[in-house]
Order: C-alpha cells, then sequence, then structure tokens
C-alpha cells in the first residue's frame, strides 16, 4: 500500500476523531460565537448574592421548518448559571444524555442532541468540557454520562442542549404543547423565548399572570417568522404547599401545528387561527362550539344491544343511565382486569384468546362520549357536551388548544347528571375534582338539528365538604399493664376522600367478583372449557392472589403507620364496602390495631394518654409557611370526622377534658371537638373540613385557625387519675 | 398426506406440552416440602436444595495468567404460593460468563434468556461491572428451578473467596476447588467455627490434582440487616490465595506474601507521571501565607477536602491505580486513590514526605497479613514528618488534620516506600473525641418552658454536622439551623442562635440559643406534669430479631444536663426513676436529682466501641426498655 496514501487516511482519521465535526461547529458557534450577547453577563445583583445560584441568562428556542415532505423540528435550552455555592455545584455537576434517538413523530428519522458546556471561572478564564473525551457511554442505548470538571464555586457553568428532529409527514402533524413558568427555583437575571416558523405552521401561543408578551421581529423572508419573549429580574419561587403555579407565576404556553394548506387545515382537532400569519391567542366559545360540532357532529354512533334493552328493564331515565354506565365500566374496562394479571403474571400468556369477539377496551374521552350520547339519543334524553379546563392549567379563558380539554356529558334530566369516561371504582356521578367550580361551556345537542348548536358558559357544580367526607370511628381500650393501646376502628370514605384510598388499598381480587355477579358475566375460569388448563391456571392464580393478599396487608400497615406516625403491631383488616356502587357509594373497612411503647406516659401513680393523637396526624404549619404571599388552591373541600370511644380503665378517673373541647368555624373551614363521658367510656367527637377548593390570600390567617386548632389538638392529653371510678359520675356532666 | 403429517405434528406437540407440564408442575412432595421449609426459613421466597460450586484452574500461555473457571449449579423450590425474582450473576473486564441457563425440574431447557445490563450503582459514577440476569417467576408453592451459571475469571488475582451462604436459604451447599499440580495456592478457611463444615481432600491420580471438597447443610441466607459488619466478619467462607505457579521447574510468584501484592500495587503507581505543572501554581498560593509547616499541610488537606468531588470511575484497572494528580486537579473529582495521590503530590510539591496508603475500611475483617486484592477497599495518603506519621483522608469532609473517621480507626495500613513497605495502623480514638455536649436551663412560665441552651460537638459529631451545614443551599443555611435545633418540631421555639465559627474545621462546635417549648406541660388539678426530655436519645432502640451486632457510624459519647426551677408554691411530688447500665461496649445513665429550688437532670451515653454485639442484645434491649419507660414518665410537680 501507498505509505502516502496510509498516512493521509490516518491523518483524516485522527482529524475525525477529535475534532468537531462542522454542524457541531455551526451549533456551537450560534451559542457561543462571535455574537453571543452573553459573553459579558456576569455579575450577580447584589440583593442575590446570598442565593445558592443565579441564573444569568436561560433562553428556550425553537424552530419549525418544512422542506418539501420533511420537516425539521429544532428546540433548544440555554442556561448560564451563577454557582453560588456547593449545593449548586451538585446540582450541575453531572449532565445525562443520549446524542442519537428515533423521533417519535410522523415517519421519524433518526434525531440528534448536540450538548455543549463551558465553565467561566471568576477570573474570566474560559474552558470547554472535552464532552466525547470525558463522557462515559452507560450502556449500549446510547445513553451518556458526563461528570462536570473543574467546577468550583464561584463558576459559571453556560451550557446548551440542541435537539434537531427531522420527520416525514405528507399532511400535517400537532406537536405536543409545551407550557413553562417563568420563574425557576433559583433567580433569574434574564429569560428569552426564541421562536421561529414559516408557512403552514399556525401557532397558538399566549402568556398569562403577567409575563411580557411575545414579540414579532421583522425578517426579510416573506415566509419567515420569529418571535421573542424577554423578561428580566424574575425572582425564585419556593412553590410552597397548596400552590398552583399556573395560576401564580407567569407564564407562557404554547402549541404549534403543521398543516398543509387545502390537506390537513381541515381534519385537524385543534383551535386554528384562520391564517398561520396570525397568532391564536385566544379561544372564543365560539371557536370551542364549531371544533366539537365538526368532530362530534355526526353523532352517528349505535348503542350496543345490550344497553339499548336497558330501557326496557328500567323504570326512569336514571335508572337506565345507571345501569348503562356501570355495564360499561364493566364491559369495557374492569372485565379485563383479570386476563391482563393473568397474561402479566406469565400464567397464560394467551388469556386474551378467551376474550375474542368481545367489546373493546375502552380508554379515550371521544370514544366514551360517542358511544354514551348514542344510547341518549336512541331514548331522546336531552343532553349538553360539556369543555371544560382542568384548574391546575389555568381557566376556561385561557383555553388555547384541544388537548387542555376535559370532556363530560350534562344529561338534563330534573336534576342533571354529569358522566364522563370511568376508571375502576368510579361511580356515574363522580366529576372531577379539579374541574368542579371552574367556568366551562356547554354545548347543547339539538335534536332538530341532530348536532351542537349552542354554547353556554356556566359554573360547574362543586361537592360540598360534607360529600368528601372520610370518617372514623375507633374504639379505644389500654393493656391491663398500661403498656399499650388497642384500637378496633371502621373507616368510611366517600366522595374525593375516596379515591386515592380505594386506589391504594383495594386489588383486583375484592371487585372482580362483585363486577361479575352484578353483571352476570362469567369470570375467566368460567371461559375456559378444558379441564386440565382450567385447574392449573386456577391453581397459579390462587397462588398469586395468595401472595398480594400478603402485599395488600402491608399497604394496609404502610397507610395507618402514615396516618398516626406511630409505629402500629398485629395488624388485621377487612373490606366491609368496596364503594364501587351508586346504592353503596361508601368505601368503607374495619381494621384492628395496637400501638405499643407511645402516647401512655407515667405520672406517679397516674398516667397521661396522648389521645388527642388518635386523630391522626394533623397538618403543622411552620413559621415561614405562616408568612406566605401566595393565594391557595386545595384539590377540592372535604371533611374528616371522628368519634373516638375510650374505654376508661377500671379504678381510674379522667381529668383533662376541657382542652378537649375547642371550636374553630369560619368561612374556609372548621375544627370542632367534644368530648364527653358516659358510663365507663369518653367519647371524643371531632370534625375537620376545609369548605373550599381555593381561599384568597387574604384568608391565610382564617385557615391557620382551624388548621392550628387541629394540630393543637393533636397535643391535648388527658390524665388517667388513680382513684375510684365512682368519682368519674360526681366529677363530670354529660 | 400432508394434512395427516400437519395433524400428527399438532397432536405430537399438544401431547408433549401436556405431558412435560405435568412433570414440571409440583408433585405433592415438593409442596410438603416447601411447606416445612417455609416453616423452617419464614422470612425467604426460595430456598437452594442443592448449591454447588465447582472451581478449577487453567493456565493461559498468551499473557502467563492462571485463570479460573468457576461452575455454579443450584437446585431452588418455591417456599411461597407464588414468588417472582432475580436469578442474576455479575461479571467486568477481569470476567465473563459464558454460560447461563435455567431449566425446569425435569431437566428440560426454560426459554428464560438472561438480560444483560450495566450494572448502575449510587455509590460508583462509573464502572465496568455488568450483570446478566432472568426474571424467575414460580407459579405454586413448590415450584422448582435449576440453574446453570459458568463464570471465567481472566486472571487469578481477581477471584478472591467463596462464601457458604447465598441470598437463599441452602440445604446442602457444597464446595470443590480442584488445584493442578503446577498451581501453589492456599485455601485459607474464615469464621469456619461454630459451623459444621465437612472437608474432603483427595488426589487425583489422571491428572495429579488435589479436589478439596467442602461441604455444610441447612445454612441461612445472608442477613438482611442494616448496620450490619462487613460480610467477611460474618459469614464462614474460603480465601483463594494463588501464591506461585511453576512450570519445568520454573517457579514464578503471584500473591505468595504480601510483598507481591505490594510489588503489583507498586508497578501500578509507578506507571503515574506525576507531572506536577498543574497544581504548582495553587501549592505555592496554599502555602504562601502559612506559618509553619502544620498550616502549610492542613491549607493543602483541607483545599482537598473542600474542593475535590468524590466521583469514582471503576473501570478496569481505574479500579486498582490512582489517577494522574493533575487529572484530579483540574478535573476537580476523583475517587479516593484520586484523592490521595493528588494530595500526596501537592505535599511533596509544598516539599513534604507523603505518600499513598492502601488500606481495608472496618467493613473488611483482614489484615496484611493476608496477600490478596481483598484486603483492601481504600487508599489515603500518608505524611512522615518529624518522627511523626498522620494519615490524610480527603475523601472525609470537614476531617480536622490528625483526625480519623471510626471507619478507618484501628486498621492496619500499607504505606509505600520504595520497594519496600511500610505497616502500621491508623489510630483509635476514644468515644470521648467525639463528645457532644447539651446544657438546658429552664423555668416554667405558664404551661410553656424556657429557657436557654448551650451545645458543643466534637470529633466526628462536628465534622458530620459540618459537613451537612455545607452541603445546604446559602439561603436554607439560616432555616436549617432553626430547623436542626427544633428537630422541625414546631412546639419548639429557637431563637438567638449563636454559633462558633462553622467554616473553621478546627476549632469544636459551639453554638447556643434560647428556647421556648409548649405541649409539654399539663396542668391538671393543681399539679403540673412535665415532658421534660426534648432530645429522648436512644428512645426505643431495641435491636429485636437480629442475628448481627449492631454498628454505628462512629462512637459516641453525649452528654447532657437539664436545669428546671421549681416554681415558687410547688414542690416535687415524683421524679422518674434513674437508671445505668455499663459494658465493654456501652455505658449508658440518666439520673434525676433535686438540688435547691431545681431539678437536676443528667443523661450520659458512651458507646465505646461503635457496636453492640448480638452477646449484649438481652441486656441492651432491657435497658433500652427502662429508658424508654423513664422517658415516658413525667415529673410531677404539686402545689404545697
Amino acid at each position: 500500500m501507498n505509505t502516502n496514501k496510509l498516512l493521509t487516511l490516518l491523518l483524516l482519521f485522527a482529524a475525525l476523531g477529535f475534532s468537531q465535526s462542522k454542524q457541531e461547529i455551526e451549533i456551537k458557534n450560534l451559542y457561543w460565537g462571535d455574537n453571543d450577547s452573553q459573553k459579558n453577563n456576569a455579575d450577580v445583583p447584589s440583593n442575590w448574592e446570598n442565593e445558592s445560584a443565579v441564573i444569568l441568562y436561560q433562553e428556550y428556542f425553537y424552530d419549525y421548518h418544512k422542506y418539501a415532505k420533511n420537516v425539521k423540528y429544532t428546540h433548544a435550552i440555554r442556561k448560564r448559571v451563577k454557582l453560588l455555592d456547593n449545593a449548586a455545584i451538585k446540582e450541575y455537576s453531572e449532565f445525562s444524555f443520549i446524542k442519537k434517538f428515533r423521533v417519535n413523530k410522523g415517519y421519524g428519522k433518526n434525531g440528534k442532541k448536540f450538548l455543549g458546556i463551558k465553565i467561566i471561572k471568576p477570573n474570566g478564564d474560559e474552558k470547554e468540557i472535552e464532552i466525547d473525551k470525558e463522557a462515559v457511554e452507560t450502556d449500549t442505548n446510547n445513553e451518556y454520562k458526563l461528570a462536570i470538571s473543574g467546577l468550583e464555586v464561584g463558576d459559571i457553568i453556560d451550557y446548551y442542549i440542541h435537539t434537531i428532529e427531522p420527520f416525514k409527514q405528507k399532511y400535517g402533524y400537532t406537536f405536543k404543547s409545551i407550557e413553562r413558568p417563568l420563574i425557576d427555583i433559583y433567580p433569574t437575571k434574564e429569560f428569552v423565548l426564541r421562536f421561529n416558523t414559516e408557512n403552514d405552521f399556525f401557532i397558538n401561543f399566549n402568556t398569562y399572570n403577567g409575563a411580557p408578551k411575545l414579540k414579532q421581529i421583522q425578517t426579510e423572508k416573506r415566509n419567515d417568522r420569529r418571535y421573542e419573549l424577554r423578561a428580566s429580574n424574575l425572582k425564585k419561587s419556593d412553590y410552597p404547599i397548596w400552590f398552583n403555579p399556573y395560576q401564580e407565576l407567569p407564564f407562557f404556553k404554547f402549541q404549534v401545528t403543521f398543516a398543509r394548506k387545502g390537506s390537513y387545515e381541515n381534519q385537524i382537532f385543534n383551535f386554528l387561527s384562520d391564517d398561520e400569519k396570525t397568532i391564536k391567542e385566544k379561544v372564543s366559545k365560539e371557536d370551542v362550539l364549531e371544533l366539537f360540532d365538526n368532530e362530534y357532529g355526526k353523532f352517528s354512533s349505535k348503542p350496543t344491544k345490550t344497553t339499548k334493552s336497558f330501557g326496557e328493564t328500567t323504570n326512569s331515565n336514571e335508572e337506565l343511565l345507571e345501569k348503562a354506565y356501570y355495564y360499561m365500566r364493566h364491559n369495557s374496562r374492569n372485565k379485563f382486569i383479570q386476563p391482563s394479571i393473568i397474561r402479566e403474571s406469565k400464567i397464560n400468556y394467551d388469556a386474551f384468546s378467551y376474550y375474542k369477539n368481545s367489546s373493546v377496551f375502552m380508554n379515550s374521552d371521544k370514544y366514551f362520549n360517542a358511544s354514551f350520547t348514542s344510547l341518549l339519543i336512541e331514548y331522546e334524553i336531552p343532553f349538553d357536551i360539556i369543555v371544560s379546563k382542568n384548574r391546575t392549567g389555568g381557566n376556561i379563558e385561557d383555553l388555547l388548544f384541544s388537548s387542555e380539554v376535559n370532556t363530560l356529558i350534562r344529561i338534563n334530566l330534573e336534576t342533571p347528571i354529569y358522566i364522563s369516561l370511568f376508571d375502576t371504582h368510579s361511580l356515574i356521578s363522580d366529576i372531577n375534582p379539579l374541574i368542579e367550580n371552574s367556568k366551562a361551556y356547554a354545548l347543547s345537542y339539538s335534536y332538530d338539528d341532530r348536532r351542537l348548536n349552542a354554547v353556554n358558559e356556566f359554573i360547574i357544580p362543586t361537592s360540598s365538604y360534607k360529600d368528601n367526607e372520610s370518617f372514623e370511628k375507633l374504639n379505644v381500650s389500654l393493656n391491663d399493664d398500661m403498656s399499650g393501646i388497642k384500637i378496633d376502628r371502621t373507616s368510611s370514605y366517600k366522595g374525593h376522600n375516596k379515591t386515592s384510598i380505594q386506589k391504594n388499598l383495594l386489588y383486583f381480587f375484592d371487585i372482580i367478583g362483585e363486577d361479575n355477579i352484578m353483571h352476570k358475566t362469567k369470570n375467566y375460569f368460567e371461559r375456559v372449557k378444558k379441564k386440565k388448563e382450567k385447574e392449573k391456571t386456577q391453581k397459579e392464580y390462587n397462588a398469586l392472589v395468595e401472595k398480594l393478599k400478603k402485599r395488600q396487608i402491608e399497604q394496609f400497615n404502610a397507610h395507618v403507620k402514615d396516618e398516626y406516625e406511630l409505629d402500629i403491631k398485629n395488624h388485621s383488616f377487612e373490606i366491609i364496602n368496596t364503594g364501587r356502587y351508586s346504592n353503596h357509594p361508601s368505601f368503607v373497612f374495619s381494621d384492628q390495631f395496637e400501638i405499643n411503647d407511645a402516647l401512655i406516659k407515667k405520672a406517679g401513680p397516674n398516667y397521661i394518654l396522648e389521645i388527642g393523637k388518635l386523630i391522626g396526624d394533623q397538618v403543622n404549619i411552620t413559621d415561614k409557611e405562616r408568612h406566605r404571599k401566595e393565594n391557595i388552591y386545595f384539590n377540592n373541600p372535604r371533611c374528616y370526622r371522628n368519634e373516638i370511644k375510650f374505654e376508661i380503665p377500671s379504678g381510674y378517673t379522667v381529668t383533662g377534658l376541657d382542652k378537649l373541647n375547642k371550636s374553630v368555624d369560619n368561612p374556609t373551614g372548621a375544627f370542632i371537638s367534644t368530648a364527653k363521658i358516659k358510663d365507663n367510656t369518653l367519647i371524643i367527637n371531632t370534625y375537620k373540613a376545609y369548605k373550599n377548593n381555593y381561599e384568597s390570600n387574604s384568608n391565610w390567617n382564617l385557615i391557620l385557625d382551624f388548621l392550628d386548632a387541629a394540630n393543637q389538638f393533636t397535643n391535648e392529653k388527658i390524665l388517667l387519675k388513680k382513684g375510684k371510678s365512682i368519682d368519674q359520675k360526681v366529677a363530670t356532666k354529660d | 398426506m400432508t394434512k395427516n403429517l400437519l395433524f400428527i405434528c399438532f397432536i405430537a406437540i399438544f401431547t408433549s406440552t401436556v405431558f412435560s407440564q405435568k412433570k414440571i408442575d409440583p408433585t405433592p412432595e415438593d409442596i410438603t416440602i416447601a411447606k416445612n421449609l417455609k416453616e423452617q426459613f419464614p422470612d425467604d421466597d426460595i430456598a437452594l436444595d442443592k448449591s454447588l460450586d465447582f472451581v478449577s484452574f487453567a493456565f493461559n500461555k498468551s499473557d502467563d495468567k492462571v485463570t479460573v473457571n468457576h461452575n455454579l449449579r443450584e437446585s431452588m423450590i418455591n417456599l411461597n404460593s407464588r414468588s417472582d425474582i432475580q436469578k442474576y450473576s455479575f461479571y467486568d473486564g477481569s470476567s465473563t460468563i459464558t454460560n447461563f441457563s435455567v431449566y425446569y425440574k425435569n431437566k428440560r431447557l426454560t426459554k428464560f434468556y438472561p438480560k444483560d445490563e450495566a450494572y448502575t450503582s449510587n455509590d460508583l459514577f462509573h464502572n465496568d461491572s455488568r450483570v446478566k440476569y432472568v426474571n424467575l417467576d414460580f407459579p405454586q408453592q413448590g415450584y422448582r428451578y435449576l440453574t446453570s451459571i459458568d463464570k471465567k475469571y481472566n486472571d487469578v488475582k481477581y477471584f478472591t473467596k467463596l462464601y457458604f451462604n447465598s441470598e437463599y436459604p441452602t440445604l446442602k451447599k457444597i464446595i470443590i476447588i480442584k488445584v493442578p499440580n503446577w498451581l501453589n495456592l492456599e485455601l485459607k478457611e474464615m469464621n469456619f467455627e461454630g459451623y459444621d463444615i465437612q472437608r474432603e481432600t483427595k488426589k487425583n491420580e489422571k491428572d495429579n490434582s488435589i479436589i478439596y471438597t467442602f461441604s455444610i447443610e441447612n445454612i441461612s441466607a445472608m442477613y438482611k440487616e442494616k448496620n450490619s459488619p462487613g460480610p467477611t466478619y460474618i459469614y464462614p467462607h474460603i480465601l483463594i490465595l494463588a501464591k506461585s505457579y511453576t512450570f519445568k521447574n520454573d517457579t514464578k510468584n503471584l500473591f505468595s506474601s504480601t510483598k507481591d501484592l505490594y510489588k503489583w500495587y507498586h508497578s501500578l503507581t509507578e506507571s503515574l507521571k506525576n507531572d506536577n505543572t498543574a497544581l504548582k501554581s495553587k501549592v505555592e498560593e496554599l502555602i504562601k501565607n502559612a506559618k509553619n509547616d502544620e498550616e502549610k499541610i492542613k491549607n493543602i488537606y483541607y483545599w482537598v477536602q473542600d474542593n475535590i468531588r468524590y466521583i469514582a470511575f471503576e473501570d478496569g484497572i481505574a479500579g486498582f491505580k490512582p489517577d494522574e494528580a493533575s487529572n484530579v486537579f483540574n478535573k476537580k473529582y476523583g475517587d479516593c486513590k484520586g484523592m490521595a495521590n493528588l494530595t500526596k503530590q501537592m505535599l511533596i510539591e509544598a516539599g513534604f514526605d507523603a505518600r499513598l496508603t492502601w488500606i481495608g475500611t472496618k467493613r473488611i475483617a483482614y489484615n496484611y497479613s493476608i496477600p490478596s486484592l481483598s484486603v483492601d477497599n481504600h487508599m489515603i495518603c500518608t505524611l512522615l514528618k518529624d518522627g511523626k506519621t498522620i494519615f490524610l483522608d480527603g475523601t472525609e469532609k470537614f476531617n480536622a488534620l490528625g483526625e480519623y473517621a471510626n471507619r478507618i480507626q484501628g486498621k492496619q495500613v500499607l504505606i509505600e516506600d520504595g520497594d519496600n513497605f511500610i505497616l502500621k495502623h491508623v489510630p483509635n480514638n476514644t468515644p470521648t473525641f467525639n463528645k457532644q455536649k447539651v446544657n438546658y436551663s429552664l423555668v416554667l412560665n405558664g404551661d410553656v418552658i424556657e429557657g436557654s441552651v448551650n451545645k458543643s460537638f466534637n470529633g466526628e459529631s462536628r465534622s458530620n454536622l459540618l459537613y451537612y451545614f455545607h452541603t445546604l443551599k446559602n439561603d436554607k443555611k439560616d432555616s436549617f439551623l432553626e430547623n436542626y435545633l427544633n428537630r422541625g418540631n414546631t412546639n419548639i421555639k429557637v431563637s438567638n442562635i449563636n454559633t462558633s465559627d462553622l467554616s473553621n474545621r478546627d476549632l469544636n462546635i459551639e453554638m447556643s440559643h434560647d428556647i421556648a417549648v409548649k405541649n409539654v406541660v399539663s396542668n391538671f388539678d393543681d399539679t403540673i406534669y412535665i415532658d421534660i426530655d426534648l432530645d429522648k436519645e436512644f428512645e426505643n432502640f431495641t435491636l429485636d430479631n437480629r442475628k448481627t451486632n449492631y454498628i454505628f457510624s462512629s462512637k459516641k459519647d453525649i452528654e447532657s444536663t437539664t436545669k428546671l426551677r421549681i416554681p415558687d408554691g410547688y414542690v416535687v411530688s415524683s421524679l422518674p426513676k434513674n437508671a445505668e447500665i455499663s459494658s465493654e461496649n456501652y455505658k449508658m445513665s440518666i439520673n434525676f436529682s433535686k438540688e435547691g429550688n431545681a431539678i437536676v437532670y443528667n443523661k450520659a451515653f458512651k458507646i465505646k466501641n461503635a457496636e453492640i454485639e448480638t452477646k449484649d442484645f438481652d441486656e441492651w434491649n432491657a435497658f433500652i426498655k427502662k429508658l424508654s419507660a423513664i422517658y415516658k414518665e413525667q415529673i410531677t410537680l404539686t402545689k404545697n
């Protein structure tokens, strides 16, 4: 071989191996090139010198372009952060990233990520991290990890992550929406959002809560559209408890839709502006009506034979709807739980073969609405489609894209019923707590036009705190040697208080039986015909259930420990009602357990019992939280009741009832407790309510009043005084 | 015809699956065995009714290395109604897994195909360890699998020991080691006392090897207990010490003695370039204004502690060879070896005699009488000065010069000394070195206890607190002190906090503050009940159902005095009882008395060796129960 050629090849190889590609250099120059406006941005304003870190500059960049059938989506973040302590060093000391990936949009091609990191020392010296040299590949998955070298307190870390996602899409594509508060956990000196598009890209964009508006930048090319948003001197937020950043902090949100003229524009389910040159900033109720009328307009679904037949066996529309709802919940969802468990646990990989020719699993609002309204139309029951918006993301007036929408059906009977897509345990009347008490649009279905033909604003009704209740009844006694406490209790939960506890504590084996009986359907094993296979699967399924029952008791145990923040022993439980049907809407269970080595304190010959702790751990507000400036956002109004019946040990009397009687009741909430002695039992009733789902900051002190009362109650004790118990009746009045 | 053939095939497949299904389902006997085993091992999901290690050796001429083949054959049985486990095996740059198979009990191969992943650990940023594993489901009680894993080590020095215990209890464990006559190998029996381990040695005439067989029955799973001593203390195991090999009368040493071990370590450190150009100016800056040598050393040592982050790359030889000091200096991160080497080179630049030093932390039971890579797991730097030996550990943040973390105290070190080495021990500190003292001076104001508090922290109690404090965000540091002092308890209000200089690790921490505590005083019928103790150290700290010694992170010496003024018009009607206990590992006392118009409450807790031994558990638990009961007792004051 020609030596010269070999040398050239080697040199070329070396050059490839150690230098950056042309594209890498181009991208680097975008951020750190001669025109970098941030080159000299190094100073921290004096009022932020005691912070952990200060974001000197933060830029988000989004670019949407098309070339024939190809779309190129580029997005990037650049951050320049002054690190002022070890905690900040730790925060920015390690990066993990992928370099190449498959784009999951349209006909995705290979996407690329470019990462650049440099460190600027206090004396201005700059050092760029040699990422290819220093990063290590973690596994075959093209994932890299990088420990940032040379980082010290006082340094500035300046980095960009530039991502290019090319894909092919003939007609159009709706990009995922992006919402971002301008406020970080560190204060920010300067925030910039840059945004480039061209023809055929529709933009929905707006800013909220005082964030500056997006400005259009003039460009030389007619097709090119450039926009920019700038904000500076942004304080940090600590994100306190009961906080909603999208109601309190300045933020922007946007969504871009790629729609080639004439081909996709009309098919797309989103609120597009009439002209791609105009940014859509607001969605009116008429826009909503138009979009949903188009989408739902045909209402061409037909009810199934079964749901249709309910009309013949029920006496009222209410009964018909209820029957149909629970039937659909079973037939289009819960029926599939058993085979999926059997498949997942490898008992039978082919478990779904016994469910062929069956209904399909229903998990979209649209599909549910179409199915359910078909029944309503069949029986000519009046209804509206309700378009609402989850409160945590802002108000309905701020609606900007269809993906933000929650839809439900309002059935206009004497008392309207709100119905939405079910989950495993949901009741027909359940409304998502995050849309309760919020303004929404009602799109009326007209039986004359057979379409949605009118829109009205209204407020979705809210559940009352009384509807969302947890009620615990405790029978409490002491061991003979006064060393421990025995508790026998019944807990019931209803309304929104039920949802999470049902999800945590109920297992599939608690509900499959009742659903099959209710709907007279076959369980998995009744579908298997072959005797041997049936026996084997049943045996293995039983073994799985036995194993999971152990896990369930552990979960119950953890739930109680969490509730009291105490160690408990000898715990057993029984589910009394799953609370999954309208006729038994409360989830009820009973359990027994013991608390040792806590709550009882010896005082000479007497004992002090920390009886207040038996209502469970209460919210405890710190001094810092007392000075909160933000409004208060709860998921939903709710209340908690306790009835504690304490068997007074014989030979003892009880002193200290006065402190167990508390009463705070104001428009925001309440904590009310009473204590009395009847026969030989101390009976305590407590009641705590959060009355609303939102309170303005001016009410924070009212909230603190009842929170503090409840917390103080947990600190209250009674004295068990050695002496004749006959005195008890004299000492107290009923 | 084709149709018929198809039909026959179908029947054959169908019958064979039904037939084999029967063969792999648990028999009634299996179920009975599983039930009995569950009673014997209630905490375990799986048992091994047989586990066999077969170890043999070979010689790789291409790189002059003795290689090891380790074959593991196990038979597993499910003790629960159902179990889902992961069966796994690790390997790295010095080893390969050549076979990983799972069989049904009828010896037919299952379809479990092992996954192969990089092993990630929170302690190591990057390492070359990988793991092969299968997710095994045991669908019924008594269900069985057989596993077969073959692993090859490229170099015998990385194959250091074999344990009898594993993750699961084992009914019969057999270890067979076949040693060829050309290999001089010592099998050192560790922790065999108290175990009925049968040994057998046989000569294999065919290939002139010796076959050593060790077996034991009914051995428990490795304990899943926190704060346990390292496994080399508690489980019987065999250390594999390959000393030399001989071919054609030519003997070559492997690790025949500690000298060989050192020689290998030294060969790695000798290959370092030690180009200190990068760090010269930093050293000059650090020592330029130092008043004396001690200050120079401190400035360098503390700079390394404060500025080098602990990030470990354990990739191949990097697990044993320190990174260049200049690399660590430039990167501002490194592992223990990198920090030790940087400390050494900076001290050398400053004109001191500093050496690299190998050490096994307290987690390892061995010392350097054993020539094996399993002796050590850590590296520090030793400074030799004026006849004194000072150890410097850059990974111990906020350790003052001359102070040693409990984890290395008393351990033997191997210090480099050219072609030779020096063996020494890290000094042991007394618990008093870590003394924590607190004084409360309290009065009653209605139902609130008020007063002032003084606290001091020494030794490791000080360095731990300083380290934690310095990892906090600047803007959280003030609230941290408040939260630390009121323990996050809103019943305790802390004010007027004063502290000593929390950036100076040479000083003990002194703190003082005022305090007001509510909800610890109850007033019933003119009698006052006081829950006086705000700290309640060791409350409910019983060591129940535990098989291994309890190891604390450091020795403890806590002294607490509370003085409470008795309010006018009241007398003390009852005080909690006193209690004390003493043994070679601890000395604890709690004492209430009345002095003049005050109640004086003293506590003194000393954990002398940072350990509670299992033999002490009964006595310890009885005392802790008594202590916890005393904590629950109230001081009672009645109106006179």
